[in-house]
């Protein structure tokens, strides 16, 4: 405990002055930051508990508002599992100070749970401001008092224990095992993306399970009489009982045996988490240090073809692309949409073939059901362009690439400024890669879309040219967020990418800038046809782009040679 | 080749100045050592020439072009090994060379034929095509120098370049300053052992408390005595303080 406490005050300290190192600056711009962050997070909070309210409201109508709670955990903790591989491998694995702690003399389980603590108050924040509204709803609609309120608190607090416990284990495991193998790395980073693969689709399989109810299973719904939570939540009961305890269905003593149901199974995999930690810590830690030595020195040799000229713009890009995909945290995170967004078009599709019962649709292959609600909808060219285009704008939307450019540089950006050539060229090698991971991203969701979906092709086509075209503006705004206010202080890589602000005002302003493209094309297609809206897509799409390098260029050259690290 | 002029630097408004109205004139073809001790303000004096910080006063003027006006030129006239190895390491040292090289212009020919004697010189051919993670600290070190060396520009700026490195490769670097000395190009360098100092400098500069308080030959600086630079620089930072 000693130990624990030790480590976890350096590891808070370090982390908290460096984040308050950040927030130096002008008082005006300090309260200003301050308050865009404040604003932002309230509007937020404030539309999720907008629709928190109204759900509970009408699941209370029919007896059933234990159901919003179980909704809001359920979300926190899908959130939890999809991105928290990158801040375990991150923090576990990539922390700048892990050689130092191995070397002293403190107890591998201490280390361990200090690093999982601090990234479990990380991922505590998700899951507080998902399920508090919804816990305040069922508080103010349905009521409850001191036991839903302490009851409640209890399983959020407790939230994060399974999803970051199975993510620990996973990667302490696989840390451990690799620790022989040439392709470290690459391997960490294959298990990152595909962990996240198989959590999103996971998820998302488990949502649509969970929202599929029968015809016997909606009447007794709308009777009331029905416990729609159990059937719904059958192939992971600990939330439901979590949501059962905090709504005090059954009595206090059902509902009490059930909340020591849910504790025991988060205590449970805490308690192994830290057991597999603290055996395996060390050695998967020592094991990242040890792998290079073990390579055979003297087979490889100056490959003189790979020491070829080109310009610095490309060799910007290069590393760029180097330093991301040789990362698993950086990998993880940055390459994430490319991954999520054409698996959640396709997701629907397959799952709905999969649920949807022979008896209802005999004739219909379920593949056909979207082409055929398009034609059934009367949807125009025009529609399908813009919904297309309005999807591969909101895809390019969270592109953490763009927003931690700079940030990631950490304490080498002293060699960025000792380098002959302009901050903006080495910007602009950075943006094509962003704009790059955008690309692809669109490209896989539009084969999706076509494949899955059978989006008419033409539409697509037309959608990712002007959707490519748009999403250099988008990387460019993503990366100014960056420019003019890079995280170079952290001690891991996590730090440096997902617990990085920036990608959440990165994340706000492409919204807008999305909506400044995708609104107008949308109205523009609806009402004179594809090519119009198309037109102006490319209209809109180029100026703003061109606007945007500008812009980022601009505040490289001048912000940048000011930042001192 | 290089010139300092009034250079000032404090880390904190108010704050008492890490580098203090710094007045430095390095010629054409003399190995400069630069030597101080801990805290002196001899990495923030090498930051600000190299660009890294930005100075509070002063100028730093290198191959006559101003940093302040043009940097791009003014970088492009040295090459920086800094003190600590905060390189892009997951790069392999190839890679890592091919980038520097990019930046600095070096064509094909020049850079394969540079990085491959550098390389072979320090022997860490081996380990090119390794990720620099893996290297050990005076590997870093090798290759640092390495690609500092690959552009070939007129001034060296080194930053305590010997730490780490083995007896032959340090030997090696001090055969190959004196080389690049000696087509009139000028070498700039920082170091805590003043034994290379004595035996590889030109003219040797003392810093102390941000204030440069001795510049000369070795000659100059003893004012006559026979002392060693050792007794000298003791008794110089002493009376400082």
């Amino acid at each position: 405990m000693r130990d624990f406490s030790i480590v976890l005050k350096a590891i808070f300290k370090q982390r908290w002055r460096a984040m308050w190192e950040l927030k130096a600056g002008s008082k005006l711009g300090r309260v200003g930051m301050g308050v865009l962050i404040g604003v932002s997070f309230l509007i937020l909070i404030g539309a999720w508990s907008t629709l928190c309210a109204s759900l509970t409201i009408g699941f209370a109508a029919v007896g059933q508002s234990e159901i919003v709670l179980f909704g809001a955990f359920f979300a926190a903790m899908v959130m939890t599992l999809v991105f928290c591989i990158a801040s375990v491998i991150g923090n576990l694995f990539s922390a700048t100070d892990g050689a130092l702690l191995a070397s002293m003399p403190l107890k591998p389980g201490a280390v361990f749970f200090a690093r999982f603590a601090m990234i479990y108050i990380t991922e505590l924040l998700i899951a507080l401001a998902l399920c508090l509204p919804a816990l305040v709803c069922h508080m103010v609609i349905v009521g409850g008092g001191a036991w839903t309120l302490l009851v409640g608190l209890i399983v959020i607090l407790l939230l994060p224990a399974m999803p970051l416990a199975l993510a620990s284990l996973l990667s302490l495991l696989l840390m451990r095992s690799s620790a022989f193998m040439r392709h470290r790395e690459r391997i960490m980073t294959v298990f990152g993306v595909l962990f996240t693969i198989v959590m999103c689709f996971g998820g998302q399989l488990l949502g649509q399970s969970m929202g599929g109810m029968d015809a016997s299973e909606m009447d007794a719904l709308l009777a009331g009489t029905g416990n729609i939570l159990q059937s719904m939540s059958a192939g992971f009961p600990p939330l439901a009982w979590a949501a059962e305890a905090v709504a005090l269905v059954g009595g206090c003593a059902v509902a009490a045996l059930r909340g020591l149901g849910y504790i025991a199974c988060c205590v449970g995999a805490l308690l192994l988490a830290g057991f597999v930690g603290s055996k395996t810590y060390f050695k998967g830690l020592s094991s990242s240090y040890e792998t290079a030595s073990k390579k055979k020195r003297g087979k490889v040799k100056l490959d003189r073809r790979s020491l070829v000229a080109s310009s610095p713009v490309r060799a910007c890009l290069r590393r760029e692309r180097m330093g991301i995909m040789r990362s698993p945290t950086y990998a993880t995170n940055c390459l994430i949409g490319v991954i999520m967004f054409p698996l959640m078009i396709a997701v629907i599709p397959i799952i709905t073939a999969m649920r949807i019962p022979d008896e209802y649709a005999p004739n219909v292959s379920m593949f056909d059901l979207y082409p055929t609600l398009f034609a059934e909808m009367g949807a125009s060219s025009g529609i399908v362009f813009a919904s297309v285009f309005a999807v591969f704008m909101f895809v390019t939307f969270a592109n953490i690439a763009a927003c931690t450019a700079i940030s990631r540089e950490g304490e080498g950006f002293a060699l960025m400024k000792s380098l002959p050539i302009k901050f903006s060229t080495q910007c602009i090698g950075k943006l094509l890669f962003a704009a790059i991971v955008n690309v692809i991203t669109m490209l896989l969701t539009a084969i999706v879309a076509v494949v899955f979906v059978r989006t008419m092709w033409l539409e697509v086509l037309l959608a990712g040219i002007s959707g490519a075209l748009a999403s250099v503006a988008s990387a460019a705004l993503g990366m100014t967020v960056d420019v003019l206010r890079p995280k170079l202080k952290w001690q891991s890589e996590a730090e440096a990418v997902k617990q990085n602000i920036n990608g959440f005002f990165g994340m706000l302003l492409n919204i807008l800038l999305a909506a400044v493209i995708a609104v107008p094309t949308f109205f523009v297609s609806m009402s004179f046809g594809v090519w119009a809206g198309f037109g102006l897509s490319f209209v809109l799409g180029g100026g703003l782009s061109a606007l945007g390098v500008f812009l980022l260029c601009l505040a490289a050259d001048n912000n940048l040679p000011k930042v001192v690290v | 080749m290089l010139k300092l002029e009034g250079l000032t630097k404090a880390y904190a408004r108010g704050a008492k100045p890490a580098v203090d109205g710094v007045n430095l004139h390095v010629r054409r073809g003399e190995i400069f050592g630069f030597i101080g001790p801990n805290g002196a303000g001899k990495t923030t004096t090498i930051k600000m020439l190299c660009g890294i910080l930005v100075p509070d006063a002063g100028r730093v003027e290198i191959n006559g072009v101003d940093m302040a006006r043009d940097p791009i030129a003014a970088k492009r006239g040295f090459c920086y090994v800094p003190d600590v190895h905060d390189t892009y390491d997951r790069l392999t040292g190839q890679e890592y060379l091919n980038f520097i090289a990019d930046v600095y212009g070096v064509d094909t020919k020049t850079r394969q034929e540079r990085a491959a004697k550098y390389l072979e010189m320090f022997e860490i051919a081996d380990a090119a095509g390794e990720q620099i993670k893996s290297y050990s600290h005076g590997m870093k070190q090798k290759l640092l120098i390495t690609a500092a060396l690959l552009p070939a520009p007129p001034l060296w700026v080194l930053d305590e370049p010997m730490t780490g490195l083995d007896p032959k490769s340090a030997a090696l670097l001090k055969d190959e300053m004196r080389a690049h000395t000696a087509e009139g190009n000028s070498v700039f360098f920082s170091t805590h052992v003043l034994d290379v100092a004595e035996r590889l400098c030109d003219r040797i500069g003392i810093i102390n408390d941000g204030h440069l308080i001795a510049v000369g030959t070795l000659d100059e600086l003893r004012g006559g005595k026979n002392e060693s630079l050792e007794s000298l620089f003791l008794e110089l930072t002493d009376d400082e303080r």
